[in-house]
């Protein structure tokens, strides 16, 4: 049994980016828009679930069976994290030590839950950042080689999965989701929203 | 030594917005490996000196860096005082100052 943790760099061919590009062209395109996230698999994932189990490898401490079983606990996590910092932020709003602005709040309640995500990767001994399993507010540049980049909160390549958070609603219409699928090959674009939040 | 929720300058940024917030006492619950090493005020400067640090080696002494750094300690002393207005003022300066240094 393989257990990924920080401490145990990425070397397995079962492991890295290699391993998914066989299945990189599996998962369908779509966009999803949240409230509390539910089951977000696609069908790339699923594949690569079951060559992870075949595997036997488990990530992190918590021991995820597979790539999906993995972005399901981030999604929920995340989504998890994202309401305690709004209400965080709306909580400094209402002592008066930030405006009631909507693009000020949105900011700093995506930074404020990058920040716990980040902390809950540590305490599970994974590693987040450019190559690894999951980045956090890394770009996203244009394949055609534009120059062009976005810049999501969340990005499991591994299960083509991008988690972005924002206080609006946001349609597969919009370009900002428009360029995540572009720019990320027709991956699945999640946007978590605070539970609470008005619509 | 517990192992802070950023690994470069670019993630350390956000970090910064985190203490503004949650100082003093608003500070998640952390799970896992790092429970026993839940977050205070002290561990939370703790990081921001050690992110400032860590911001020097990645992109070279700057005077937003030497201004950041006197005015976290600043922030610290007045959120010690329980002054958090002037606190949570200070750290916006902070972020600021290095939302203006590019990273990625």
């Amino acid at each position: 049994m393989i257990r990924l943790t920080a401490k145990e760099p990425l070397t397995c061919p079962a492991t890295n980016a290699d391993w998914i590009d066989p299945l990189i062209n599996l998962a369908s395109t779509a966009t999803m828009v949240a409230g509390p996230a539910g089951r977000l698999l696609a069908p790339g994932a699923e594949a690569l679930g079951e060559a992870a189990t075949g595997s036997d490898i488990l990530i992190g401490r918590s021991g995820f069976r597979n790539i999906g079983e993995f972005t399901d606990a981030v999604t929920a996590k995340y989504q998890e994290l994202y309401d305690e910092s709004y209400a965080n932020v709306m909580s400094s709003v209402s002592q008066g030590l930030l405006p009631n602005d909507p693009l000020i709040i949105g900011n700093k309640t995506d930074a404020l839950a990058r920040v716990d995500l980040r902390d809950w990767l540590n305490a599970e001994g994974i590693s987040e950042g450019p190559g690894q399993i999951i980045q956090v507010n890394r770009r996203l540049y244009d394949p055609i080689g534009s120059g062009n980049y976005r810049v999501p909160d969340v990005h499991v390549p591994g299960s083509q999965t991008i988690l972005d958070g924002s206080l609006q609603f946001k349609t597969d219409a919009m370009m900002q989701i428009l360029d995540y699928q572009a720019f990320s090959s027709g991956e699945k674009v999640t946007i978590i929203r605070p539970s609470t939040a008005q619509s | 030594m517990t192992k802070f929720p950023f690994n470069d300058f670019h993630s350390f940024k956000d970090f910064v917005v985190f203490v503004q917030i949650c100082s003093a006492n608003k500070f998640s619950q952390r799970q896992g490996a790092l429970a026993d090493t839940p977050w205070t005020l002290n561990l939370a400067f703790e990081g921001l000196r050690q992110g400032l640090r860590m911001a020097v080696k990645e992109k070279g002494e700057r005077p937003a860096f030497a201004e950041s750094r006197r005015l976290v300690e600043e922030a610290y002393d007045a959120y010690k005082f329980g002054d958090i207005r002037s606190g949570f003022m200070k750290l916006e300066q902070v972020q600021k100052l290095l939302q203006k240094i590019p990273s990625q």
